[in-house]
């Protein structure tokens, strides 16, 4: 409907400003980038150094706008450039290897943070003058300020390193190789656990605070009133008429927190040496290849956007007045 | 032979605690329901008369203190046990709230909030629930048709009517109405009450009418009460308070309105404004106000003393005629 | 003239009207002095930790110990001083991004409001836009390719974090610009610049303090994590440059708490102070989101509240409808 066709029109004009953001980073940048990317890059084909040259604007003489086409041509197909860390794999076979992990290691958390965080925020807002509110709103708010990557330290160190109870880093035991078997499925499960937690922790207050503050709002509701009179059961009350209610502006906000959410992921990977896309943003960081970190800016962000149509679909099943106006 | 009395209200009180301190929005108030018959409640707004309505079905905020005695058919509401509470509020006592429209649950269709209430008292299933459902609204007057409408895609005036069908979905004995018809225009509003008397005749239950317009709870109602700064200060048959208004404020009610047929008066303009409700006040709430106020007054709160035949009032301009009442209200 | 004096006598009396304010709030007050602490902290360092953060001073990764209160680093620097004057630099980036933030989203949030139509439609797609593009990989993107220093930093931060003030702002705006008083001060024929800083700005002021805030402590938490990563700058010490030494040098391995702990609860403690402030905003702008606390009342309305005193069990269904 409408609705859904307007957003994914606005997603469409985002993926383009983030390409765009990416064609004008190195030839705005000070310094040159393009020029000394060249000289690091090993013996290329012409072909790649083609690629290449269209993504950094190598070809100087072509006005802008023709690069541009010929960019955004490019990107179309799939072509995100050569890596310089892994010469000479692509840009997107490299992501194609990591991404299943981050999706596996964010679609987790997301969903345990958020079941845990709107649950614990229906009940913090249902019961609000019983010691549950003075203690768990602002143990959450000193939470959710914690950088996600210092927690992260912290847990390795303490659940890993000291208790031993988990594996200090990697997403599976890299001595053993890959299989669909059982005892693997476990291994990825207690290499997962501690990332998953930390990042669940932290976001654990946003989704509390949000859902705690409309929760509230909609509990002075004359709806809410009438409900009680009309003698249901507390729970039902909660539910059905509260959270119910509630959750729409907390799903409006949580295309936002998706972005949130998946940075925080991000910044975890790179912590427990995670094989997902936030590893491989830092160590493209650390070895200056231009190439992956814009591709993954490109990839990333469309996944960002896609869990945002997602949540916007989500949002068309919940509220009867988008779905019937 | 006096009618069963289905509700008794004794010096109920209800106070909510503030930063500033307690506002007693209830003070001291009886009044006994028959059943059968159409009570109306009026007052200006402040004057506690929705709190009243509320408190029947203790469903006020948590800050709220009662005191007092609330009696249905016998069973003390106000210090009923959580479970025998929600098995009287709705199928003994329902409450169509002001605003009713605003009162519907966005997110659930008009038939879901029927089937909900039913299956709450009852030990139906949800077919049977569903299949009461098209009679209820065809009682209101709504198509049955429109049952699984969600409320935006209603209009205001058969929203009002959908809480009116979910309030006699468990028919009970005493329907609690306050400004029912307040947010909407004067054509609406006359086919409704209407409505309302229609389904009286056909169910039987008595109504609490809650109202700021005196006019239309006076022509609706059998007995009318006359509430001011959280007390009761008239009380008595609507004709007999209309004909002959013994408090100062009710006779200022009654000369704010002009009728369309009968004799023209000067409007009367009540100056001051209504009482602050924090801490007790040493006498009569409306002395400020009163043009017919001595000194003397403001020293003692008035009590509700019976002037005529089941016609009451707080007035200290009457206090040496009349009989102190036993007990607030009786019957026609 | 008249509009900027105006603008003055605003901004001169808002702080008094703010503290008097807070000063309500428990979570207010603890926010505010947490804060006043740590940046006393950053402004004291010289006299707290006297010398050159950077210098080496003893030997590598030793434990906490009298003359070294919280250790050594890697490189043989003296952890806690690296902390105290890290003060400086984190508190200082956040600050100059939190006001670069708060200007620019207010601006844009209120010509977005304030002139509505094509204007708005234009602005509103923008910020959404930035809004959408998830921040991290986009400041990791954006601060790769600029020089290593502080004032890119603020500039790449800006960018990434303008949107969700405006956004917040605009919103708000609306709903003021809306009132019928606005409509007035415009008919009247009162100029727009005076409309906006007379009508409309007051009534966002808190609004404003909170986005503000909220912007401070964006800066400091990003700033951090990109420090982290190592896109920051490396001639100054801030907490996430010592986390990004900690990590280099596999001080989780070699369990040297001490270098990553205090950096990071100093984090957490800046940004929780943050929070607290700006909840306790939130719940003076919104009383009904206040933790109902059972105050005890005075004697007299104790009094009261006894004759008014409920005979009930208390229903105890929640809502706490008595």
């Amino acid at each position: 409907m409408r609705y859904l066709l307007t957003r994914l029109g606005f997603y469409l004009v985002a993926i383009w400003g983030s390409l765009t953001i990416n064609f004008f980073l190195p030839r705005l940048a000070p310094g040159d980038p393009a020029a000394t990317l060249m000289q690091r890059m090993g013996q290329m084909t012409p072909a790649q150094e083609q690629s290449i040259a269209v993504i950094y604007g190598l070809n100087k003489h072509v006005p802008l706008f023709r690069q541009y086409v010929t960019y955004l041509n490019q990107l179309a197909h799939g072509d995100l450039g050569i890596s310089i860390q892994f010469f000479p794999s692509t840009v997107a076979s490299v992501i194609r290897a990591a991404i299943l992990w981050t999706l596996f290691l964010g679609g987790v958390s997301l969903l345990i943070g958020f079941v845990v965080g709107v649950s614990l925020g229906v009940l913090v807002a249902w019961r609000r003058t019983r010691p549950v509110d003075s203690i768990v709103t602002p143990s959450t708010i000193f939470l959710a300020s914690v950088p996600y990557f210092w927690l992260a330290m912290a847990v390795v160190y303490v659940f890993a390193l000291k208790l031993n109870w988990f594996p200090i880093n990697h997403s599976y035991n890299i001595d053993v190789s890959p299989s669909f078997s059982f005892s693997f499925l476990l291994d990825i499960l207690d290499h997962a656990a501690l990332p998953v937690a930390t990042i669940v922790v932290v976001s654990v207050g946003n989704w509390l605070i949000t859902m705690r503050s409309t929760m509230i709002g909609v509990l002075s509701e004359d709806y809410i009133t009438m409900a009680i009179a009309k003698g249901l059961h507390p729970l039902r009350v909660a539910l059905s008429y509260g959270a119910r209610n509630a959750l729409l502006p907390v799903t409006t906000s949580a295309g936002i927190a998706v972005g949130f959410i998946v940075g925080g992921a991000l910044l975890t990977e790179v912590v427990f040496s995670y094989a997902g896309l936030g590893y491989l943003l830092y160590t493209s960081v650390t070895s200056l290849d231009y190439p992956l970190i814009q591709g993954l800016l490109v990839i990333i962000t469309l996944g960002v956007l896609g869990a945002n149509f997602i949540v916007d679909m989500v949002y068309v099943l919940l509220d009867p007045t988008v779905r019937r106006p | 032979m006096p009618d069963e009395a289905l509700l008794e209200v004794n010096g109920l009180s209800v106070g909510f605690a503030t930063p500033r301190g307690v506002v007693l929005a209830v003070n001291d108030v009886s009044f006994t329901i028959y059943r059968g018959e159409v009570f109306g409640l009026a007052g200006e707004s402040g004057s506690g008369k929705s709190t009243v309505a509320h408190a029947l079905l203790r469903v006020l905020q948590g800050s709220a203190n009662y005191s007092g005695s609330v009696k249905f058919r016998g069973q003390e509401v106000l210090t009923m046990d959580p479970v025998r509470l929600r098995k009287y509020r709705w199928a003994d006592v329902s409450l169509v709230m002001q605003g009713a429209m605003n009162a519907l649950n966005p997110v659930a269709t008009i038939q879901s909030q029927i089937v909900d209430v039913i299956r709450a008292h009852t030990h139906v299933s949800r077919r049977e629930a569903r299949a009461a459902v098209p009679e209820l609204l065809e009682l209101v007057g709504i198509d049955p048709a429109r049952r699984r409408a969600y409320p935006h895609e209603l209009s205001g005036g058969m929203r009002q009517r959908c809480v009116i069908a979910v309030a006699l979905a468990l028919q009970p004995s005493l329907v609690v109405m306050d400004e029912p018809t307040t947010a909407l225009d004067v054509v609406v509003q006359r086919s409704i009450m209407d409505e309302l008397a229609r389904l009286r005749d056909r169910l039987g239950f008595s109504v609490i009418l809650i109202s700021h317009d005196l006019d239309l709870v006076a022509e609706r109602s059998s007995r009318v009460a006359i509430m001011y700064g959280g007390r009761l200060v008239e009380v008595g048959p609507a004709s007999s308070v209309v004909a002959k208004p013994l408090h100062p404020y009710t006779e200022a009610l009654l000369s704010s309105s002009m009728s369309l047929d009968g004799p023209v008066h000067r409007l009367v303009d009540l100056p001051g404004k209504p009482p602050d409700l924090i801490g007790a006040q040493p006498g009569c709430a409306f002395f400020p106000r009163c043009a017919k106020a001595q000194p003397g007054h403001d020293l003692k709160v008035p009590s509700l003393l019976e002037v005529e035949a089941g016609h009451q009032v707080a007035c200290h301009l009457y206090s040496s005629a009349a009989v102190p009442a036993i007990e607030a209200g009786a019957s026609e | 003239m008249k509009t900027l004096t105006r603008a003055f006598a605003l901004i001169y009396r808002a702080p008094r009207l703010v503290v008097a304010r807070l000063a309500v709030s428990r979570k207010a007050t603890v926010g505010a002095a947490l804060l006043f602490v740590l940046v006393m902290m950053g402004v004291l360092a010289p006299v707290i930790a006297p010398g050159n953060p950077m210098a080496v001073v003893a030997g590598q990764n030793l434990a906490p110990s009298w003359q070294h209160l919280l250790g050594t680093s890697g490189q043989g620097n003296d952890i806690f001083a690296q902390v105290i004057w890290g003060t400086r630099n984190s508190l200082g980036v956040g600050f100059v991004t939190g006001v670069l933030i708060a200007v620019v989203g207010v601006a844009v949030g209120l010509c977005a409001a304030f002139f509505g139509g094509v204007i708005d439609n234009l602005l509103t797609l923008l910020a959404n836009v930035f809004l959408v593009i998830p921040g991290i990989p986009l400041l990791i993107v954006m601060a790769a390719f600029l020089p290593r220093n502080n004032l890119s930093i603020i500039l790449v931060l800006a960018i990434a974090g303008w949107a969700t003030t405006a956004r917040i702002i605009r919103s708000q705006a609306l709903s003021i610009v809306r009132r019928d008083y606005v409509a007035a001060a415009i008919v009247i024929g009162e100029r727009r610049a005076r409309v906006i800083t007379t009508e409309v700005l007051p009534n966002l002021s808190s609004l404003i303090a909170s986005v503000f805030f909220g912007a401070i402590g964006y800066g400091i938490g990003a700033q951090a994590a990109l420090q982290f990563l190592g896109l920051g700058s490396i001639t100054t010490d801030s907490w996430g440059s010592i986390l990004f030494w900690a990590q280099n040098n596999q001080a989780l391995f070699q369990g040297c708490w001490w270098q990553f702990v205090p950096p990071g609860i100093f984090l957490a403690l800046t940004c929780a102070a943050i929070s607290m402030l700006n909840f306790a905003i939130d719940e003076i702008t919104n009383p009904r989101l206040r933790t109902v606390r059972q105050r005890r009342p005075a004697r007299r309305e104790r009094a009261a509240l006894a004759r008014a005193r409920s005979r009930s069990a208390g229903a105890g269904e929640g809502l706490d409808f008595a």
